[in-house]
């Protein structure tokens, strides 16, 4: 017997075996995920109609359910620490360039000539 | 699709060993492929489904086998098996199947030679099963079944060929013939 013809016999065992010794709950828990499977079909070729009827287009692309709680507070998270690094940054900008500006224009504050902390450090030498 | 159903169910079964996880394999393959494809043109779609179906058995194998690595990591150092190649095992010595000799009735005869090649699909490694079970039981081209098994046409048929040697020596073993 050849490998083709033996295997022909062997799935026609297998074959009857899948239609006679399948159990019944089995078979239901098969047809509803298939019924499932098929629902969901049903509702995505739908969701494409509206979608591609210019009604419902969100910024995804699909519907706007895909953003859950978990997914927003991730966002408002990042936002924050991005405001929080920007408003850092231009904070320092600020204040070397104000002290800059002191230096260049001359105008230093009174406090600058006042200040005895050079002479300690002279004395400790 | 009710046909081809239960052919998946029985893939995934041999497969996994057992039938709750068989069942969420198929639901989970059903759901990808209508998820997925469901505009594609209604011919190609047994062979995506089948391709969905094999890489989610790989996908629970894959699951399984991070699952048994810390399982492994986090118990005694006991040597275990985890480290032999499944196919160096001599399938007749794992080979359970319940037989009563001389049973007249032709219908438990025909009921023990179901038993006994399910039995053979389930030890069989699991390679040789894809291919065996792709090529006759879902009569795909060689072409095909490599592409779903992701590799050339020529280890199709040394994997069906093997498969095929290893069922015809269990049922020579056990004196039963097609």
């Amino acid at each position: 017997m050849s490998e083709q013809e033996f295997g022909k016999k062997i799935v026609g065992v297998l074959d009857a075996g899948a239609h006679e010794t399948m159990k019944q709950s089995t078979l239901y828990r098969l047809q509803s995920a298939r019924l499932a499977a098929l629902e969901q079909c049903q509702y995505e070729s739908e969701s494409s109609k509206v979608i591609h009827s210019g009604n419902g287009y969100s910024v995804f692309g699909k519907h706007g359910g895909n953003l859950d709680g978990g997914k927003l507070l991730l966002l408002a998270t990042i936002l924050f620490v991005l405001m929080n690094l920007i408003y850092l940054q231009f904070w320092d900008n600020d204040k070397y360039s104000a002290i800059d500006a002191m230096i260049l224009a001359d105008d230093l504050p009174i406090d600058a000539y006042i200040d005895n902390e050079f002479e300690q450090w002279l004395d400790i030498d | 699709m009710i046909e081809t159903e239960k052919r998946a169910f029985k893939q995934a079964f041999f497969a996994v060993h057992d039938e709750h996880i068989a069942l969420d394999i198929v639901q989970d393959a059903m759901m990808k492929l209508t998820a997925k494809y469901a505009s594609k043109p209604i011919e190609e779609l047994p062979l995506l489904f089948q391709r969905i179906l094999q890489n989610t058995i790989r996908d629970y194998y894959r699951r399984q086998k991070i699952r048994s690595l810390w399982t492994s990591l986090f118990s005694s150092f006991a040597p275990s098996d985890q480290d032999k190649n499944p196919e160096d095992f001599d399938i007749l010595e794992t080979l359970h199947v319940a037989q009563e000799s001389n049973a007249p009735d032709t219908q438990l005869e025909q009921a023990q030679l179901m038993a006994l090649i399910e039995k053979s699909m389930e030890i069989l490694p699991p390679r040789q099963r894809e291919a065996f079970l792709l090529r006759y039981w879902e009569e795909l081209s060689l072409a095909e079944t490599a592409e779903i098994m992701g590799c050339s046409e020529g280890s199709v048929k040394t994997h069906c060929s093997r498969a095929v040697h290893t069922l015809a020596a269990i049922l020579k073993a056990k004196g039963v013939k097609l």
